[in-house]
């Protein structure tokens, strides 16, 4: 924790030794929450009850149903004898009751994750995915992401992608471009209007800009395969960016665009100009502002009730980007910053964005403890706190109005959310209370 | 009785779960899990389903650092957790990583423990150490022979006893508790002084350790005889009968504790549900509890999936079930429902959907609900053949 000036001359962070934190996620729920929302990928755990069963947990229960219910998270049992010999022998009882799930779910690509003991024993699991293959009928390969192999979700998001798309290259895919995009990162099957990926698939019909793919969530490997002949794979959050979605740009031609998440109307702006220049086409972006003023009047208004107003605001390093738009959109005085999950090529993009701030934020945070966040909210005293579960206690503790931003039903993205998010700080501020549980926001009324 | 051992998908996590539960049910006790960021992270809801701090600290270890070794982290992450909260338990929880590479952690946490002045106590939470229960065992075994002292009887408050085995995350335990309670009370003649681990204080109920404890819940297959819990009006005479055994007296079921009232009801319920459908998913001790009820005393057809004890008592004691699974969570659990078409199910957040209708009874239950009424003992049990025979949809 600390001061803007100090963050940019930090390289590397120190290790807290008592992190406490709500929320965090991990390499293997990024690698599974990539597969899990895809149509007929199925993660297979390795040795790992535990990871199979809080994976799943985690997927199902923090917010709404996005579609993933009925979607399988198995795992297969090894004795700890047979995990340090090697001896991944799947018992004809278990193989069926794989095959059995695997066929009530339409699966055509298994993918196996070994738990941190199979990883740490060493075994190469080759015997054990051509045994699964065999079994099911279908490919089973393995994808070493484990819960030691980071401390945060990215690894896991990039890596289970770049086994996706090294599968669907084995096969043929018809040749040549087709004009249009993908929009990437969604990772759930739900097209909901009202969801984030809603309001970026209508912004994207007003921009006439074809949409031919939103991946991973709702694809299928044949999906996958066919996005290949898109001309550009446009970002709904830039969390994802990663090895993988470079080497789709440098090897297969698949431009990347929107590395400034579509929050806030100068974000969504700068999202849609990065689109219009990957696209070659100018009239996106003249599109774009057109859509943008008809928002304005009401962007007005709202700046009217909330110009002045002390926000604390926290995001992965997606979002903040974009929230950190939206408030100077808003004109309101960023007081506090927290960063979760640091990531090493949004970084710079990230120090870019808080130079843009009218004031340096007094604090920022990466990857803040609860104490700490306590000690922001005691000494800060925002009137408005933009956060996540976590920051949903020392908000309650100190009285602070607070406005989920990780849990939401209705979109916080683009112009339309901008206004929308706007609106519930108004809310926030004047008494209304956006948590029924810690499982579960309450939309604003009217 | 079908019953099905092999399964791909777990009701129950790692040991490691079992152990955050136990550690959510001694008052101020904080749980450091010592391993990647994951595991914590994964189980952080675990202690708000019993209505605490979501707080599982990790020492948030990376491959290099099990390569490297991890004693300093360890040691560093319970300095400053007991710095900054004090806490009067912390609990280390190893994970599969650290479990497997076998560093000297018992000495790690009695040199803090003499640090500190603060006991530090250690549970191996892998996968390899077992499921839940066992992680729920091992936090006992831990807690009481490290930090227990030694039983004074002068401390002793005199005529009671204890129920061990219930967590604060079990659901409904809030409602279930005053019913058992009053049962013991009021057919037994005895107190409950304490329920073992549920709002343990380790500063003024460690008397309560040396009084008499009915093995209940997350331990009740440590007793002699396995008593399942007390649904119905037989399951009640049962569950109070096993007590009164190991207590040496006599159980006194008379009109005050409603049981002639309820045998009488529930029998008229017999008609109209002989031959209902209703799965349960939940631990053993509830499972076998209400699906004895629901057969015996209901006539209805019972599919269970619960964990391994379920299918044990039923070798022991007596099949009742239609179809026991073991250990079958989450999707491969609703395959099976599908199979058995049950009018109710009763079970968790994961079994709420499908063409039944849906009783919250086990966690994790992330949907809104009402509150519990309770459904234990004679009351309860009328209560719960109302709501079955009336096929009333309590959940859309």
């Amino acid at each position: 924790m600390g001061d803007v000036e100090r963050f940019r001359q930090q390289e590397q962070f120190e290790r807290n030794p008592f992190w406490a934190d709500y929320q965090v996620l991990g390499p293997m729920l990024g690698a599974v929450s990539m597969l899990l929302g895809t149509q007929d990928i199925m993660p297979v755990m390795v040795g790992s009850r535990g990871c199979a069963w809080h994976t799943r947990l985690t997927m199902y229960a923090w917010g709404v149903d996005f579609g993933v219910r009925r979607r399988a998270v198995p795992t297969l049992d090894f004795t700890p004898k047979q995990i340090v010999s090697g001896n991944y022998v799947v018992g004809s009882e278990q193989m069926a009751a794989l095959r059995r799930i695997s066929e009530a779910n339409s699966i055509h690509m298994a993918v196996l994750l070994p738990g941190d003991s199979a990883n740490l024993a060493g075994d190469g699991l080759d015997g054990l995915s051509a045994q699964v293959s065999d079994g099911l009928g279908i490919p089973a390969p393995v994808l070493r992401v484990s819960p030691i192999s980071g401390s945060n979700p990215w690894v896991g998001y990039d890596q289970a992608l770049g086994l996706i798309y090294d599968e669907v290259s084995r096969h043929a895919t018809a040749p040549g471009k087709r004009p249009g995009v993908n929009l990437f990162g969604w990772k759930w099957p739900s097209r909901e209007q009202d969801y984030d990926v809603g309001t970026c698939l209508r912004l994207l019909e007003q921009l006439q800009v074809p949409v031919n793919h939103v991946l991973p969530g709702g694809a299928s490997l044949a999906d996958f395969a066919d996005s290949l002949r898109s001309q550009v794979n446009l970002l709904w959050c830039s969390s994802y960016i990663g090895p993988t979605l470079h080497r789709l740009e440098d090897e297969g031609g698949l431009k990347l665009a929107g590395l400034q998440t579509p929050y806030g109307f100068t974000g969504t702006l700068q999202w849609i100009d990065e689109l219009a220049a990957a696209l070659d086409d100018p009239k996106v972006a003249e599109r774009g502002r057109a859509i943008a003023s008809q928002h304005q009047p009401e962007l007005e208004e709202l700046r009217n009730e909330l110009r002045g107003k002390r926000v604390f605001v926290s995001g992965g390093p997606g979002r903040i980007l974009g929230l950190l738009h939206a408030m100077m959109d808003l004109e309101l005085e960023v007081v506090a910053v927290g960063l979760y999950w640091i990531h090493s090529e949004l970084r710079a993009q990230f120090e870019q964005v808080l130079a843009q701030l009218p004031r340096p934020p007094k604090k920022l945070l990466v990857t803040p403890s609860l104490y700490e966040l306590d000690q922001v909210a005691e000494e800060l005293r925002p009137d408005v706190w933009l956060g996540g579960y976590q920051e949903l206690h020392p908000c309650k503790k100190h009285n602070i109005p607070f406005v989920p931003t990780t849990l939401y039903i209705k979109s916080h993205q683009a112009f339309e959310g901008c206004i929308r998010l706007g609106n519930k700080m108004v809310q926030a501020i004047n008494g209304y209370d956006f948590v029924v549980n810690p499982f579960m926001t309450k939309e604003m009324t009217g | 009785m079908r019953e099905v051992t092999a399964r791909v998908e777990p009701l129950l996590s790692c040991s490691l779960c079992g152990a955050i539960r136990a550690t959510a049910g001694v008052k101020g006790a904080v749980p450091m899990v010592h391993g990647p960021m994951s595991c914590a992270s994964g189980h952080r809801g675990i202690p708000l389903q019993g209505n605490a701090e979501p707080l599982v600290p990790p020492t948030a270890l990376t491959d290099i650092d099990i390569v490297r070794g991890t004693s300093k982290y360890l040691q560093d992450a319970v300095r400053k957790l007991y710095q900054v909260r004090s806490p009067p338990l912390t609990v280390v929880i190893l994970t599969c990583a650290t479990s497997l590479i076998s560093e000297d952690y018992q000495r790690i946490v009695r040199d803090l423990t003499q640090e500190l002045h603060s006991p530090v106590i250690l549970v191996d939470g892998s996968a390899i150490a077992g499921d839940e229960i066992d992680g729920y065992r091992r936090f006992v075994r831990a807690l009481t022979q490290t930090v227990v002292p030694p039983a004074s009887a002068e401390d002793a408050p005199a005529g009671g006893l204890t129920l061990r085995g219930l967590a604060g995350t079990d659901f409904g335990i809030s409602a279930e508790l005053p019913i058992l309670t009053e049962m013991v009370r009021d057919s037994l003649g005895l107190e409950v002084r304490g329920s073992l681990f549920l709002q343990f204080d380790l500063q003024k109920d460690m008397p309560l350790l040396s009084l008499p404890g009915i093995p209940v819940g997350w331990l009740w297959t440590e007793a002699e005889v396995w008593q399942p819990a007390p649904y119905g009006a037989e399951g009640t005479r049962r569950w109070l009968s096993g007590i009164a055994e190991a207590m040496g007296s006599q159980p006194e079921l008379n009109a005050r504790s409603g049981w002639v009232e309820a045998q009488e009801a529930l029998s008229s319920w017999r008609t109209k549900l002989q031959g209902m459908r209703v799965a349960i998913e939940a631990l053993s001790w509830w499972a076998v509890g209400l699906g004895l009820f629901l057969q015996k005393e209901l006539g209805c057809q019972v599919l269970l999936s619960t964990d391994r004890y379920g299918l044990e008592y039923q070798h022991r004691y007596g099949e009742f079930a239609d179809t026991t699974l073991v250990d079958v969570g989450n999707f491969e659990l609703l395959t099976y429902l599908d199979d058995f078409q049950p009018s109710f199910v009763f079970g968790s957040s994961f079994v709420k959907s499908g063409p039944w209708q849906w009783i919250p009874f086990h966690q994790p239950i992330w949907h809104e609900t009402t509150e519990s009424p309770g459904w234990m003992g004679p009351a309860g049990a009328v209560r719960l053949a109302t709501i079955l025979a009336q096929g009333e949809a309590l959940y859309a």
